[in-house]
């Protein structure tokens, strides 16, 4: 690992906030960062590492900002990019959007914040449930200043003690993204389920918590195997899942973080009927117009129905005069895209829609052609799971006794939704 | 900032209602830090506002005092022992985060006056019961080491000699054994740098067993980092070897992807001579390279990509039925469409072949030069991986030279070249083509290209003579490489058909000789001259299509 110092710059390579950690390199280095930067985009070369002498810097970008940091040393470079990728997801849980103001508006304790994520170049303490415990974005008086919780040190460590609720709630979100590619002849080249199970716990105390789900796995070994289950591949669970426990008999158990984290997350590799399906027609009359027609198709059961559905479809730069034509939902041409939004507020299951759009193209021709970008989708439709995954409990037990209330919700949303044309 | 700015900033620090409040210090603070940032800021005149914000009563004001004195070096001595004075009082303190704080200040700035006490101090932090201060006085050792190492240290030596005299080396190996689990990881890092010109850390038996029994308790980075650790150790026989996968088998698919690709090299080190395991091992990752590749990290998809080029048939084994999850997206970046297409290519079997042929040839007309060029030598690895199928897939040049887009076709002339003759023939009639592209292209690699494919095709069209004029008449403006091919591909034309081409390479010969610039091409076509006069016979055997000069293409 060891990184020598992280930077964070503007778009213009302005450094907002740095901060050497190891002291073995000239902290100015880093203005020759962006021109080559710049060079390598001028020649469509990029690359997430940029190489200056012996100091090698590595970078993500994130809105409008650069987060850089830089080494000496023979880094491992998978493990600086999680670290950047984690420092940015610190941030967010911190000031709710990272972007060059929330920098500025906070540069003190972000200065606070890099000093305790890592230490002379070795990431420390990033779980930043822990350090909300005691750097917090309002100064303190030293005598009740806040001090390192015990959990940095406790067998559970991403729970502190002695938390109080006055109404013990938990909410569970399953949220399943869909990943889709088509190809331009139709053909599904890959579709896949991304879920995630989210949580947010408001409970007191050190409570200990059973999730059930309708695990086919689970199910076959109980002998249950002819219910509904899902096989649920490559699981991920966050660190207070224990994991021996799932490995034996499956079951989910965990003492939860306080407040908002993702519990697991699992990857379905099943193919099912792409959820929503849009066929394009396209004819380019060179030099004069060029016609769209879309038909938009929903693919399942008719009492779900998909809210704030977009089609994107991609339409050449240099279009011009749209007009549209379309029964249900509205069409809007968005130059700054490229692209022709055609919203539909609600979509029910087993519905067929179609958009006719027309636009002019300019006699003399576009010098640079551009590729054929794929048709994109968004959508959300609640109450309802994919891959057919439920909750059946959740248990809560406390050494005190309370009642708790859990509260499940379940949606399914556009992942990587992507259609390409021909 | 300009100095006004910097002199009202600290005569209203002087003023004590400023000074107590902390909002009034942080906007202060802030506007010290940033200016710290530029190259040229003299710090020192801040000092004594420094070392009075380091005793104040709001902990934020405090972190960034300190934070900003490690930014200034060579200054007054007698404030320095103020600040000395205030850091070691700091250590009695009994909030952790201050005694934390001072041990790390007091490691960090590099003046005299704090040297003498560094060691003092991390020794009295490591044996700290706070978790916390115990970490802070671990990585200072580093600090200490690094400062008193530097040459042209005065005071290095001295402290040099107070280090190795210490004991800490041997403070820090007991506290491997530390309660809290970052204590124990960064002991060991630390360790691993201070020993790194004695080899790091040293592993036996025992430590390796410790270290694996803990290993859960550790954070994401420690795991990643003792995984990377472990890869050192050779255990001595196959039981121990089984013991460390059966302990390490779950961080196989641990959620930090990093985590997973050290362990993962730990048991390919390990089953190092038992090759039939292997097949195994990958096949329990499958699923993690796959949510890999499946979560839009694009840096992370990159560097994971580069590590499966270090084992390229194991991970082409694991990956074969999975192709489509390393398909290009539109909007990822070129160095990961490359990447995933250099890798793709490498899957090709009898069931995949139509699907990654399609991803291949939709890339092929990427906007990206570096893109299109990669699908486009991927293209020209199949037709020399499957010599059966070559003749078909010769096709789809045809259609890449034409494309409209110029970068197309200049890498597709790239990619034939490096392609036998034969090959080259099924491509289909494209004479008349290619005559166009080495007239039009103004590309010089495209041009060469262009020029020198033309004399593995049997053209005869009067399209040829015709480019060739062209290319006599601009002659002079033509770059050095192409008057290079063009000069070779009309001596070997004349070889082929020597009345069709005589007073084409007579014109030819006439201005390379002639040539005012370029002596590297003078002298060549006095060479050719001298070749095609002494022995016309074995000229045209030296320069005939089959000829010797056929086979390399510069």
């Amino acid at each position: 690992m060891s990184a020598s110092a992280v930077y964070i710059l503007d778009m213009k390579g302005k450094v907002l906030i740095c901060r050497n950690y190891r002291g073995d390199i000239d902290m100015s280095v880093i203005d020759k960062f962006m021109p080559m930067v710049m060079d390598m985009e001028d020649e469509g070369q990029m690359s997430p590492i940029v190489q200056h002498g012996d100091v090698a810097f590595i970078y993500i970008k994130y809105n409008n900002l650069y987060l850089v940091a830089s080494s000496k040393k023979n880094a491992n470079v998978a493990l600086v990019f999680s670290f950047l990728h984690k420092l940015v997801q610190i941030f967010l849980e911190y000031f709710k959007e990272l972007e060059e103001e929330s920098i500025r508006d906070n540069f003190v304790l972000i200065y606070e914040l890099l000093d305790e994520v890592m230490d002379f170049g070795f990431p420390q303490t990033t779980d930043s449930k822990i350090l909300q415990e005691y750097i917090t974005q309002d100064g303190h008086k030293l005598e009740i200043a806040p001090r390192p919780p015990m959990a940095v040190t406790n067998a559970v460590s991403w729970r502190s003690e002695g938390l109080k609720y006055r109404k013990n709630e938990v909410f569970l979100d399953v949220i399943e993204s869909v990943n889709l590619l088509v190809s331009a002849n139709g053909n599904v080249l890959r579709s896949e389920i991304v879920g995630a199970i989210k949580m947010r716990v408001y409970l007191s105390g050190m409570p200990e918590l059973r999730l059930g789900l309708n695990d086919k796995v689970l199910f076959e070994s109980t002998g249950r195997g002819k219910s509904k289950s899902v096989d649920l591949e490559d699981v991920k669970f966050h660190q207070c899942v224990r994991l021996s426990r799932f490995e034996n008999d499956r079951t989910i158990s965990f003492v939860p973080p306080d407040g908002e984290f993702e519990l697991m997350s699992y990857r379905l590799n099943t193919h099912v009927k792409p959820l929503i399906w849009v066929e394009s027609v396209i004819e380019r009359h060179a030099h004069s117009r060029v016609e769209y027609m879309i038909k938009a198709k929903s693919q399942f059961k008719r009492r779900s129905t998909a809210n704030n559905v977009e089609i994107v479809i991609p339409v050449p730069p240099d279009a011009d005069s749209p007009k549209f034509k379309t029964t249900v939902g509205s069409c809007k041409y968005a130059p700054e895209m490229n692209a022709v939004l055609w919203t539909i507020k609600s979509f029910p299951g087993g519905k067929e829609y179609l958009m006719r759009a027309h636009f002019g193209l300019p006699s003399v021709e576009n010098e640079d052609q551009e590729g054929r970008p794929p048709i994109s989708i968004k959508f959300e439709i609640p109450y309802f799971t994919v891959s057919g995954i439920q909750v059946r409990y959740l248990k809560i037990i406390e050494k005190s006794g309370y009642q708790a209330l859990p509260w499940v919700r379940y949606i399914t949303q556009n992942g990587d939704y992507q259609l390409r044309t021909s | 900032m300009d100095e006004r700015a910097v002199e009202n900033i600290l005569s209203s620090l002087s003023d004590t209602r400023n000074f107590n409040d902390p909002k009034y210090c942080h906007l202060c603070l802030k506007k010290i830090m940033q200016y710290s940032v530029k190259k040229s800021a003299d710090m020192s005149v801040f000092l004594p506002a420094i070392v009075n914000m380091m005793a104040h009563s709001d902990l934020l004001v405090k972190k960034a005092a300190c934070q900003l004195l490690t930014k200034i070096s060579g200054a007054k001595c007698e404030l320095m022992v103020l600040a000395v004075n205030t850091l070691l009082k700091d250590m009695k303190e009994s909030n952790p985060v201050i005694r934390a704080l001072a041990i790390r200040t007091m490691c960090n700035v590099k003046h005299e006056a704090f040297q003498e006490h560094c060691i003092s101090c991390i020794t009295t932090g490591i044996a700290d019961n706070s978790s916390y201060v115990r970490r802070a006085a671990i990585m200072a050792c580093l600090s200490v080491f690094h400062i008193s190492n530097e040459q042209g240290n005065v005071w290095g030596e001295v402290e040099n000699e107070k280090f190795q005299g210490s004991g800490l080396v041997h403070k820090l190996y007991e506290m491997i054994r530390d309660s809290d689990p970052v204590v124990s990881v960064d002991c060991l890092l630390v360790l691993n740098e201070l020993l790194r010109d004695e080899g790091g850390v040293v592993l036996n038996k025992k430590l390796v067993g410790y270290l694996l029994k803990r290993i859960s308790e550790y954070t994401p980075w420690g795991i990643a980092y003792v995984a990377k650790l472990i890869q050192k150790y050779k255990p001595k026989c196959e039981d121990e070897i089984f013991d460390i996968m059966n302990c390490l088998d779950p961080y196989l698919d641990h959620s930090n992807p990093v985590v997973c690709i050290n362990t993962l090299e730990i048991f390919i080190g390990l089953i190092s001579d038992m090759p039939h395991l292997s097949e195994d091992i990958f096949m329990r990752t499958q699923s993690k390279f796959l949510s890999i590749f499946s979560s839009g990290n694009v840096e992370l998809m990159t560097t994971t990509l580069n590590f499966c080029r270090k084992y390229p048939s194991d991970m082409s084994k694991m990956l074969i039925n999975h192709h489509k999850t390393l398909f290009c997206k539109v909007k990822e970046p070129s160095y990961l469409k490359v990447e995933k297409l250099n890798f793709v290519v490498t899957l090709v079997n009898v069931d995949n072949f139509k699907d990654i042929l399609e991803e291949i040839v939709t890339n092929c007309y990427d906007n990206d030069t570096d893109v299109s060029l990669c699908a486009i030598q991927c293209l020209g690895r199949l037709v020399r991986d499957f010599p059966d199928l070559s003749d078909k897939l010769m096709k789809a040049f045809n259609k890449l030279l034409h494309s409209d887009k110029s970068h197309v076709v200049c890498n597709t002339l790239q990619v034939l070249v490096s392609l036998s003759s034969q090959n080259i023939k099924c491509v289909g009639d494209i004479g008349i083509r290619l005559c166009t592209i080495a007239r039009d292209q103004t590309d010089t690699e495209g041009r060469t290209a262009a020029l020198y494919l033309i004399t593995s095709l049997d053209t005869d069209s009067s399209e040829l003579l015709y480019m060739f004029e062209c290319f006599i008449e601009e002659y002079d403006d033509l770059d050095s490489k192409v008057k290079c091919q063009l000069l070779l591909t009309v001596v070997k034309l004349f070889c082929t058909q020597p009345a069709r081409y005589q007073y084409i390479l007579s014109d030819v010969l006439d201005l390379c000789i002639n040539d005012g610039v370029d002596r590297d091409i003078v002298e060549q076509a006095k060479f050719y001259y001298s070749v095609l006069e002494a022995n016309p016979g074995l000229s045209q055997t030296i320069f005939q299509k089959d000829g010797i000069f056929n086979s390399d293409n510069s």
